[in-house]
């Protein structure tokens, strides 16, 4: 059985390639082909591991200039939980364009806590995560404050 | 009992707590200092007040209102918490979702909180995230992606 410490490598690693580095070839590797995806960034990408690479891809296209900054974690051997503050502009193809509203340009910071599963292999068996959208939609403009 | 087994044996007494409105134990497992670290908090009074003030502000817009811990953990002073609540808005007009009368629908989301521990077990600081666009789709107070 790996450490907490250990485990917190793997997120930490999943979060530099994928959201700095915005390489989603590694979460390809890094996400087990049955991963359970409890929260697709929309209800109608379903809960497979196509939802979560498509997840992450859409946070990618939203935001080219993407800022993700780990404040917490805390871990079992198998089981990681992550605080990050996620930073941006809506300049890409559109946070609110699920409901017909170009990219407007204006910039988000908020926070969200994520939780992942972690098999023996590394790979992340399980996601739930939630962000603060009401904060993020007040900043972009796209709902009144 | 670890110091970790401790700490979630507390949240589960807290969680408990809220839901049958136990003021006091409330009071007795949260620190004097208690710091929600949650989107709205800052409008509430601090302390346990604002946390009793809250569950009381929940049940006011839905009486009906249950939740279930459905996985914790926890490492050194920290404990995470993935909660699941249903309940049903026959109370007041939930006013801070634009609603402006009481809807009687049913909402089943979840929220995730990390809470930090005093050396003696109690909650001093929480940060959480509420699954608020589930809710609201529920409510019918956001439409769901792609039109309703």
């Amino acid at each position: 059985m790996r450490t907490p410490d250990e485990a917190k490598e793997f997120p930490r690693r999943f979060y530099d390639e994928v959201f700095t580095k915005r390489n989603v070839k590694y979460a390809e590797g890094s996400v087990a082909d049955d991963v359970v995806e409890h929260n697709p960034l929309d209800p109608r990408m379903g809960n497979d591991k196509s939802a979560a690479i498509a997840s992450l891809q859409a946070i990618l296209d939203n935001t080219p200039d993407l800022q993700v900054e780990i404040l917490d974690m805390i871990a079992t051997g198998d089981k990681v939980a992550i605080r990050s503050r996620f930073s941006g502009s809506d300049s890409g193809k559109g946070w609110g364009a699920p409901m017909g509203v170009p990219a407007t340009g204006k910039s988000f910071s908020v926070e969200g806590i994520d939780v992942v599963s972690i098999d023996s292999d590394g790979r992340f068996t399980d996601h739930y995560g939630l962000f603060d959208v009401p904060a993020m939609m007040q900043q972009l403009g796209l709902m009144p404050g | 009992m670890s110091d970790v087994e401790r700490n979630i044996d507390v949240f589960r007494r807290l969680e408990a707590a809220h839901q049958a409105r136990d003021n006091n134990t409330i009071r007795s497992l949260l620190t004097d200092d208690f710091t929600p670290h949650t989107a709205g908090s800052e409008m509430l009074p601090p302390g346990a007040d604002g946390a009793i003030a809250s569950n009381e502000g929940s049940f006011s817009f839905m009486p009906d209102k249950r939740t279930e811990i459905l996985e914790i953990f926890g490492e050194g002073d920290r404990t995470v918490a993935h909660v699941r609540m249903r309940a049903t808005n026959t109370g007041e007009p939930i006013a801070w979702a634009g609603l402006s009368e009481a809807t009687g629908k049913a909402v089943d989301f979840d929220w995730i909180q990390i809470s930090r521990h005093a050396d003696d077990g109690r909650i001093a600081e929480t940060w959480s995230q509420m699954d608020i666009p589930t809710m609201l789709m529920q409510l019918g107070a956001m439409p769901a992606p792609g039109g309703m």
